[in-house]
């Protein structure tokens, strides 16, 4: 019985009224990114995403993944339609070029419809997600003959996409990986290893799935300059674009989660798969980094979905759950008992939740609109701005907001007394959902060390003093503000 | 500044106040998010526009009982790594 509600206005209030998106209406990409345009696009999605994931959320967290003995996987029911709705909609490629099908719109768009997504249904919406992370890879180091091979087909959904680096020993290490490839002579490799964790790795919903793999070249040097990354499609392409051969790659257990049931969670076996290199030799994990800003944003985006989503129906509970009565006199004397929301600790609890949801919102549109200039603009100080920006924010985006987004899970949780702990009413999936985006995509602790090790020192501390300039000269315009003593609202 | 004066010759400054610093880096950025809303929401209140009060409401909400958390966040990363290094491994 939990419900979710895309705000929409919300986003349309931070991206035009606060962050001023449509000042960059100049730069290629932000011409369609005008406020009606994205008003209409953010309904659309949100439509699509409270009528057609949200349902299944609950549905698809019982019923799971399946492994059948032969090895396919099959998704919850409804899963696979409303994938297909979702890919119909053109939504996977929203932010993905023209040039293959996408709409060309800025990822800051695509980052809110991500959020929507994420709050109404997590596991189903990493099935997309994952295959806009292996479409940004390709895009970014495929060859022209591979994005021509693989980009329509996985932005148009019919091809999903996944990423596979974490070996058994190793996740936060990948220096440490195993997986092994032998150049076959002919330009392509056949890999061989195991990678576990893998999200959407095998599943019932599309007709392939593009495999991205970090791998070491036999022959290459150890630790993490020896890695490359190769695609290995599911099913062989023929050379225009039919699906031949099954590839030796396959599931061979399905992860059992605490959470994300809905998503297929796997471990994949590669036996002499047949691959073909992305990018550089043994420049994989370069490759890799230059997709992290993006992907941590994401993760980022879900920790924000999964605290707004518990938020909504916490709030609403407290509006209608009836115990004791307010400290300073009953405030629905007619009723046998008020509603939670008069008593002062649940007040706190919710604009905790309330209050951190509305800026991490804002700091993640912000992040986002500043990636967007920094790919496209034609100033080079813009771009290394941009860029500065989005090396120093991104772990802060992804540790902290998956961080307290899984406490306010939590507390929205409490709110509900002993009915939080009901699977029913919902708000323990909210908590067993969010807890791995604290994990994945690097484990809070180590976007903490990237942050402190890296990003702080780096180019001389150019980028944390730029970040200070902005936020003391913003306090220094602002000084002579008169805030509001009006606290009533309605 | 505490970690350039005390974490380049001494790594493990770093590491110990690593995950303070990534939460009190958010709580400042959250923060001047917050300050960038307010400012527009006055504006639009000012123009008339009733449904700002919430927002102004949360805002203020997160200054006076959520950013008072840097201060502990703070106190944490000068603190060093002393006590968090001290112990042998099988002390634990």
């Amino acid at each position: 019985m939990p419900s979710y509600k895309a705000p929409v206005a919300d986003t349309l209030f931070l991206l035009y009224d606060v962050l001023g998106f449509d000042r960059h209406s100049n730069l290629p990409g932000f011409a369609d990114a005008g406020r009606d345009t994205v008003e209409t696009i953010l309904e659309e999605g949100a439509k699509l995403c409270e009528k057609s994931f949200q349902p299944l959320n609950r549905s698809g967290d019982l019923q799971g993944c399946v492994r059948l003995a032969n090895g396919d996987v099959t998704t919850p029911n409804g899963f696979k339609e409303a994938f297909k709705a979702f890919a119909e909609g053109g939504w996977i490629g929203l932010a993905a070029g023209p040039e293959y099908g996408g709409q060309g719109l800025p990822h800051t768009v695509a980052a809110a419809i991500n959020e929507y997504a994420s709050a109404a249904n997590m596991a189903l919406a990493m099935y997309a997600g994952l295959t806009q992370g292996a479409i940004a890879a390709l895009v970014l180091h495929g060859s022209d003959e591979q994005k021509k091979l693989y980009l329509p087909k996985m932005i148009e959904g019919s091809w999903t996409g996944t990423m596979n680096l974490t070996e058994p020993h190793c996740g936060t290490d990948l220096g440490l990986i195993k997986t092994k490839a032998v150049p076959q002579g002919d330009g392509s490799y056949k890999i061989t290893g195991q990678k576990i964790f893998i999200s959407a790795g095998e599943h019932d919903m599309t007709e392939n799935i593009v495999h991205l793999v970090l791998a070491r070249i036999e022959g290459a040097p150890e630790g993490t300059k020896g890695i490359s990354l190769f695609v290995a499609p599911k099913v062989l392409p023929g050379a225009d674009g039919s699906l031949g051969e099954r590839n030796a790659v396959s599931c061979g257990a399905l992860e059992h989660k605490m959470g994300i049931h809905g998503n297929s969670t796997c471990v994949m076996n590669y036996d002499g798969a047949t691959a073909w290199l992305v990018g550089e030799e043994n420049r994989g994990l370069a490759a890799m980094f230059t997709m992290m800003n993006e992907a941590r944003l994401g993760v980022g985006v879900q920790g924000l979905a999964q605290s707004d989503v518990a938020y909504q129906n916490a709030a609403a509970y407290a509006k209608d759950r009836l115990q004791g009565r307010s400290l300073t006199g009953a405030k629905e004397a007619a009723k046998p008992a008020d509603p939670i929301i008069v008593h002062p600790d649940v007040r706190r609890t919710l604009l905790s939740i309330k209050a951190f949801n509305e800026a991490a919102r804002a700091l993640v549109l912000w992040t986002a609109i500043r990636g967007d200039v920094a790919h496209v603009s034609e100033d080079p100080k813009e771009r290394q701005a941009g860029e500065d920006h989005m090396g120093l924010m991104t772990p802060i985006i992804k540790g902290v907001i998956t961080d307290v987004g899984f406490d306010n899970a939590v507390k929205a949780q409490q709110m509900f007394g002993g009915h939080g702990y009901i699977a029913e009413w919902g708000m323990e999936q909210f908590v067993r959902d969010a807890r791995i985006a604290m994990i994945y995509e690097g484990a809070n602790g180590v976007q903490a060390m990237d942050l402190v090790g890296r990003k702080l020192p780096r180019d001389g501390g150019r980028a944390i003093m730029a970040f200070f300039k902005e936020v003391d000269g913003f306090l220094k315009d602002n000084a002579e503000t008169q805030g509001s003593n009006r606290s009533s609202s309605r | 500044m505490w970690f350039m004066a005390n974490a380049m010759g001494k790594p493990d400054n770093a590491g110990a106040g690593a995950t303070d610093y990534m939460h009190l880096f958010g709580l400042v950025a959250l923060g001047y998010m917050w300050a960038r809303i307010a400012k527009t929401a006055l504006e639009k209140q000012a123009e008339g526009d009733e449904t700002m009060a919430t927002k102004l409401v949360a805002g203020r909400f997160f200054m006076e009982r959520m950013i008072p958390e840097t201060a502990t966040r703070l106190a944490a990363i000068t603190a060093g790594a002393e006590a968090v290094m001290a112990l042998p491994a099988d002390a634990f």
